[in-house]
């Protein structure tokens, strides 16, 4: 499914106007509802997996308190579902299944089923009724691309819920705005008239075209993952609903951690919530904390080896980064160039750290990486 | 309408509705001519 179709903008429009066109009391039934019947046009077999979810979290987390042990049961079938059909849909598996798709939306619904289970757990979410729970889970326009919005701020947003036009009409210009990353500035600028431009791009054969393809490639990313997700964040608008954000410029970050708080919001602050703060209360190490808390976010991508080195490389990355910054912090009395310039070299190591991962991450194998890696250092 | 917003500040309202709405057609024409072509997939994992 993609965003920049026709179909996709007659389920939007469509979507709106029946949601609104419901009394107020049936909108969001009749929205998770819409979203199971776009699931079954789209692919039955994923509108199943994600219902069998939504059923087994609502009453695995049935109680007034969970404890440990129903908790570790109340998360195993979110949990194990996203392991089992990421590995099957591996490019390394060898499996009869090997190319299996993964069920629509089910990278993000799982965590959003996670979020619930672990913060009934904390106490800080009483038990939920399965159709408030399935109001949550099936909410259209984050379903497939995000953000991983979280069920506090959903409810609260459900219950003081009325029309709005200036939301509305911020919802449409979101929409507009992730349509120009999506296609204006992603797709034809820079997949089309840049990566043309740059000489051997698809198959760099200099440090300069491995460097210029580099750039291509993690800006496009950009364009069209923050595209997507402003289309998501304006359709929820449009629905009267405001879902949180999921970046903040991030290529402006002059450190790695801070690329990390503004890349992907919804996600890494996920995993800083519960994986970061458990491995932390664990083993009172943040630099073990940070690399463990990359790795899963790594293989939460793709359960793949490249991914796993993906997030070692930016788990040490950070890790390395904070024990430089706590080792030479910036001088109480530092001239005011000093600091200009400390933020400049933040900033041009940080976006070449990312750009490279970006790369580095796209090569089908180690042997690649290394090729790659090797072109960009010393020109072939 | 944060464009709206800011140029209401400095310009008569009826100049920044039209400047407003230029703006959006603007943006509106380049994507429906971009989305004519053919749409490329950026690789980000397999989510």
């Amino acid at each position: 499914m993609t965003y920049v179709s026709v179909e996709w903008l007659g389920w939007l429009a469509g979507t709106t106007a029946l949601f609104w066109a419901c009394p107020a009391r049936l909108r969001f039934q009749a929205l998770a509802l819409i979203t199971l019947v776009f699931l079954v046009v789209k692919s039955p077999p994923s509108a199943l997996v994600l219902l069998l979810l939504t059923l087994l979290t609502a009453t695995l987390t049935r109680g007034t308190r969970l404890e440990g042990r129903q908790t570790l049961i109340a998360l195993a079938p979110a949990a194990a579902s996203l392991v089992f059909f990421k590995l099957l849909s591996s490019a390394e598996s060898e499996d009869l299944l090997r190319g299996t798709l993964i069920p629509l939306g089910l990278s993000f619904y799982t965590l959003r089923c996670m979020h619930y289970v672990l913060e009934r757990y904390m106490g800080r979410i009483e038990q939920k009724p399965l159709p408030d729970l399935a109001e949550y889970l099936f909410f259209l326009p984050t379903i497939f691309i995000g953000p991983i919005h979280r069920y506090p701020a959903f409810d609260r947003e459900r219950r003081r819920h009325r029309w709005d036009a200036g939301l509305f009409s911020d919802g449409l210009e979101r929409i507009l705005y992730g349509y120009v990353k999506i296609t204006v500035i992603g797709n034809f600028l820079i997949a089309q008239v840049y990566l043309d431009w740059v000489p051997g791009a698809a198959e760099p054969a200099t440090s300069l075209d491995a460097y210029l393809a580099m750039l291509g490639i993690g800006f496009g990313l950009y364009m069209q993952f923050s595209g997507a997700s402003d289309v998501a964040i304006g359709f929820a608008r449009l629905l009267g609903i405001r879902v949180m954000e999921n970046f903040d410029w991030p290529f402006l970050s002059t450190s790695l951690p801070q690329f990390w708080q503004r890349w992907h919001i919804s996600l890494t602050s996920w995993a800083r919530e519960y994986v970061f703060a458990g491995v932390t209360s664990l083993t009172r190490s943040p630099a073990l904390s940070a690399i463990a808390t990359m790795v899963v976010i790594g293989l939460w991508h793709e359960m793949s080896l490249r991914y796993l080195l993906w997030g070692l490389y930016h788990g040490l990355g950070i890790a390395v980064w904070q024990r430089v910054a706590r080792r030479w912090p910036p001088a109480p009395q530092e001239p005011a160039a000093l600091g200009v310039l400390r933020r400049v070299f933040g900033w041009l190591l940080t976006l070449h750290f990312v750009m490279l991962g970006f790369l580095l991450v796209r090569q089908p194998d180690l042997a690649s990486m290394l090729g790659v890696l090797r072109l960009l250092v010393m020109g072939g | 309408m944060w464009l709206y917003t800011r140029l209401a500040w400095v310009l008569p309202s009826s100049v920044a509705i039209v400047l407003t709405a230029f703006w959006f057609a603007v943006l509106l024409i380049a994507v429906l001519f971009c989305a004519v072509e053919p749409q490329v997939q950026f690789i980000y994992g397999n989510l």
